[in-house]
């Protein structure tokens, strides 16, 4: 069989497009669930701290811990964490501690007068990192961040009154839809 | 080694356009994971017919695995690359890269 210059460039390029795009839909599969699962947990919490704000501290702390550790089930039952061998896993762990990190030391550094600061600091810093991991492994993410990042402003400045209530189901939902648009792939 | 596999020249059997895409798209995935094939069929575009026939030339050179189940009465169908497959896909790209890099007139 002859191939020419022209015959194996065209068939790089195909065989990168279509390696690409299976990696980029691998990805949204993977995320999917975390999208679903913290989309819940923030329907969930913020409708407590709306409801019952006396409550809402060890409601968050319940929560959050519930879905680090269900992040990190899903996180292990995925293939690509088991098959490679690899420690992959051991990044869900470490990312949360150093997300949970950084949010307290913003906490002592910039010292919240309102709750409704930190309610809408962690949902805009979940969003930047959406946003970032979007760049490199697929626009979806990234458009599920902006989402949650415009909305959770739209809420704190347009409707302070209700905005816990507003993060319960404009938060809570952009992030569960935003699964479901990934799994939909 | 079998002359499909040759390191010598392209891999015949990968080098036709869809039969290629099936690789790369599966060589994406880690190892031992499938992929449905409506999925498959989905990201390539393609027919039915067309990407059974393309699996079933992949399957027979021993490259791809395909699985054939009933989940909830429901026939389901996954394929997935092989060792073989992957290492095949492997040469035949750095095959492709070789040629690229030679100069146009040789």
């Amino acid at each position: 069989m002859a191939v020419t210059h022209e015959d194996a460039a065209a068939a790089l390029r195909l065989a990168n497009e279509a390696g690409e795009r299976s990696a980029m839909l691998r990805g949204y599969q993977s995320t999917a669930p975390h999208l679903i699962l913290w989309g819940v947990i923030y329907a969930v919490a913020y409708a407590i701290s709306y409801g019952r704000p006396a409550q809402a501290n060890i409601a968050w702390a319940v929560l959050i811990v519930a879905g680090s550790v269900a992040s990190m089930v899903i996180g292990g039952r995925d293939r690509s964490d088991r098959a490679a061998g690899s420690k992959k896993w051991a990044i869900v762990p470490a990312l949360f501690v150093t997300f949970l990190a950084f949010i307290m030391a913003t906490a002592a550094v910039m010292q919240p007068q309102d709750p409704k600061q930190m309610a809408a600091f962690v949902p805009l810093v979940v969003a930047v990192a959406y946003i970032v991991m979007g760049l490199g492994a697929g626009r979806r993410i990234a458009f599920a961040g902006v989402a949650l990042g415009v909305l959770t402003l739209v809420g704190y400045f347009g409707f302070p009154a209700i905005f816990m209530l507003w993060m319960a189901v404009v938060g809570g939902g952009t992030l569960i839809l935003s699964g479901l648009w990934l799994r939909r792939v | 080694m079998d002359a499909a596999a040759s390191t010598d020249g392209p891999d015949e059997i990968i080098h036709q356009s869809l039969r290629l895409r099936i690789m790369a798209t599966l060589n994406a995935l880690p190892p031992n994971e499938l992929m449905e094939f409506t999925r498959l069929r989905a990201v390539l575009g393609a027919t039915d017919g067309n990407l059974g026939a393309h699996l079933t030339t992949l399957e027979n050179a021993g490259y791809v695995r395909v699985e054939k189940e009933f989940v909830a009465r429901k026939p389901r169908t996954r394929a997935g690359i092989t060792a073989r497959g992957r290492t095949a896909f492997m040469r035949h790209v750095a095959y492709l890269r070789e040629l690229l890099d030679r100069p146009a007139a040789e």
